[in-house]
């Protein structure tokens, strides 16, 4: 290798080197054994000499070609002359290289626009292989300095929600028609001793194989996930029935999802996301199973019946995995009030409180629209006005009947908005300490309401609202309820007060340190539980941004416990 | 030569682990059977780094059999490669 030899003429270089080659000889071509510094032909020269590699397989081939790929050239170009389309796809999948040329020749058809579709050029970006910022044919348009005036557009925006939903007294004879071959229904212990499953059989079609498939009354692991996805297969089922509360239902979207997609891998369809219109991860579309899903909420409750949401509880790691995908609704909801009217006092309150956090939340969110609105609106209204009544008279017909259906409009409500920061902690402390979803939310709720209210440290960006609305929506409720007072402060102070008194009305513990969780206990669990809270997507579509000290103080809010909650001054608050 | 370990893809990380931890009792070359691993994930890199720094320390020379193109180029990208011998 010498530099007398760049730029010479092959029959020039034959002769330097003592070749006898013919008269216009055009190239040489030089056998190597190997790619690297004590194999000088291997790498880049600039002279008409090609090394050859006789490779005796195609994954050594690819092997070499990744050699000479590092050994000079990083992210520059890469031929390959195949007839065979996956070896073309391998070899492009390995090289670190910006154009791969397929069967034309390399120089001119790097260069672009002659051999093919790229943009011509003589100067090949080579990205991070060759410390570029860009692997693009570098052309005209990189040289130009180019305006764009973007002014402010409308984000359309989406109202989804299962095609039916049937709802009051004796909504299930809906069942009869759904035609079914082999129908699995998903519930818990109690509900099959309750006489629940009996009552949901009677209306199946006649001719439907039905099998059921209990599974503990708990929030969903993996593990029970996976057993119920087993019956599935083996019982070829193509439609799934979740009788339950929100756990069972969860249980059942994800045991469709992975019955249907077997390759669907949940810790990766779990990542966070801003927008659930954008995110990296798409959940599976191809199905090798299909399965009609129908929701038969019997808590009022998660309203899971009608949400594309599902949370799975991972106890190896004390954290709650949420999915979010319309893909995972049900397909017909069942909001039929009979199945509640036995439930426990403690779950009427627990699920109840869930619901009005549901609604409260998107209210406020950030994705509020007036189609989420009159649906959280409604649910509030309901909730403040039969909870009460479904607790202490749990036979009284028509209350259970307005809560069964306020759960099912809260959850149509944010299944569109989302939740917010409130959820974000309920789940973090729920899921460390073992506390129902529903109570943790209301633990935490009037600490929530006083903080949204309040002027933001830090604003999420909000494309669907002109300014920070959180404050007036809160006061829009408490005008709803009918709770009196002249500004939004009072307004807001006199909603957490509403809020405290329904908490009061249930039950519910005044605070965390009620529940018999030490301080000392819950101050080593801080950490963790501010991070976990933090993480949680949750809060993405609360109105405040929540910074992780501010999550800290609101789990002492929570741990402290309520009483007059403190609200911004009216001179901290925007001006209507 | 003889494979001295195969390694399962499963486990890739013990296995290195427990490999390097019987290099005391080898003398020259060994050799790694990775024809069952189709791909490496970070941690599976690190375990194979610390393992070449072992083999380093004890004069051992590693040799792995089966990569695939997949792991190679991993193996390429992450300056490894250069710390093993390859065989068919």
């Amino acid at each position: 290798m010498q530099p007398t030899a760049i730029g010479q003429k092959a029959t020039d270089i034959a002769r330097l080197i003592g070749l006898s080659v013919k008269p216009g000889t055009k190239l040489l071509i030089a056998p190597i054994q190997g790619v690297g510094p004590e194999h000088p032909l291997s790498v880049e020269k600039l002279f008409p000499v090609l090394a050859v590699y006789r490779a005796k397989s195609v994954d050594e081939a690819l092997k070499v070609c990744i050699d000479v790929n590092h050994a000079g050239g990083l992210g520059h170009t890469a031929v390959i002359f195949s007839r065979n389309d996956e070896v073309i796809r391998k070899f492009g999948e390995v090289m670190n290289a910006g154009r791969i040329i397929v069967n034309s020749p390399g120089s001119i058809g790097a260069l672009g626009a002659v051999y093919n579709d790229l943009v011509p050029t003589f100067s090949f970006g080579c990205g991070t292989g060759g410390g570029n910022n860009t692997t693009d044919n570098v052309n005209i348009y990189h040289y130009l300095n180019i305006k764009r005036l973007a002014r402010r557009t409308q984000a359309h925006m989406w109202f989804r929600v299962p095609n039916q939903i049937y709802f009051n007294m004796n909504a299930v004879e809906n069942l009869r028609q759904f035609p079914s071959q082999s129908t699995i229904i998903i519930t818990n212990p109690a509900l099959e001793k309750f006489g629940h499953v009996d009552i949901v059989r009677r209306y199946l079609p006649e001719g439907t194989h039905v099998h059921v498939s209990v599974i503990p009354d708990a929030e969903p692991e993996v593990k029970v996930v996976m057993q119920g996805v087993e019956a599935l297969n083996f019982y070829k089922a193509d439609q799934i029935i979740a009788l339950g509360g929100g756990s069972v239902i969860d249980a059942a979207k994800i045991m469709k999802l992975k019955y249907e997609s077997p390759e669907a891998d949940l810790e990766e369809l779990a990542a966070p996301f801003l927008d659930l219109r954008k995110r990296v991860i798409q959940y599976p579309t191809e199905k090798i199973n299909r399965a009609r899903l129908i929701a038969i909420s019997t808590t009022s409750g998660t309203g899971s019946e009608v949400t594309p949401f599902a949370v799975l509880t991972d106890k190896e790691r004390a954290r709650k995995v949420t999915l979010a995908d319309y893909s995972l609704t049900p397909d017909v909801a069942i909001v039929d009030p009979q199945f509640v009217m036995s439930m426990p006092k403690g779950l009427t309150a627990d699920t109840g409180i869930d619901c009005l956090t549901h609604a409260l939340e998107a209210a406020v969110s950030g994705y509020a629209s007036a189609y989420t609105d009159s649906n959280a609106m409604q649910a509030i209204r309901l909730a403040f006005k039969y909870l009460p009544i479904a607790y202490e008279h749990p036979g009284d017909e028509e209350a259970r009947c307005m809560m069964h259906n306020a759960a099912c409009i809260a959850a149509m409500s944010f299944a569109n908005a989302s939740v917010g920061v409130n959820h974000a902690l309920a789940h973090a402390f729920g899921a460390h300490f073992h506390v129902a979803h529903g109570r943790a939310n209301a633990l935490m709720l009037p600490h929530v309401i006083a903080y949204n209210a309040a002027v933001p440290t830090k604003f999420l960006p909000s494309p669907y609202q002109k300014g920070y609305v959180a404050h007036k929506k809160y006061a829009t409720v408490a005008d709803l309820l009918g709770l009196g007072g002249h500004t939004i402060e009072e307004k807001v102070k006199n909603l957490v007060a509403a809020t405290e008194q329904l908490l009061d009305q249930l039950g519910i513990p005044r605070s965390i340190a009620d529940l018999g969780i030490s301080k000392e206990e819950f101050e080593q669990a801080m950490p963790e539980l501010t991070k976990l809270a933090f993480d949680d997507p949750s809060w993405r579509s609360n109105p405040r941004m929540p910074l992780m000290t501010e999550l800290a103080e609101l789990f002492w809010k929570a741990y402290q416990g309520r009483g007059p909650a403190k609200v911004a001054s009216a001179s901290q608050q925007q001006t209507a | 030569m003889a494979v001295w370990l195969k390694i399962d893809e499963e486990r890739v990380v013990q296995a290195l682990q427990e490999a390097g931890e019987k290099l005391d009792s080898v003398e020259g070359e060994v050799v790694l059977d990775f024809s069952s691993v189709r791909r490496v994930d970070p941690s599976a890199v690190r375990a194979m780094e610390g393992f070449a720094d072992t083999a380093d320390d004890k004069a051992v020379k590693v040799a792995l059999r089966g990569v695939n193109v997949d792991v190679y180029k991993v193996l390429k990208l992450v300056k490894l490669a250069s710390r093993f011998s390859f065989v068919s």
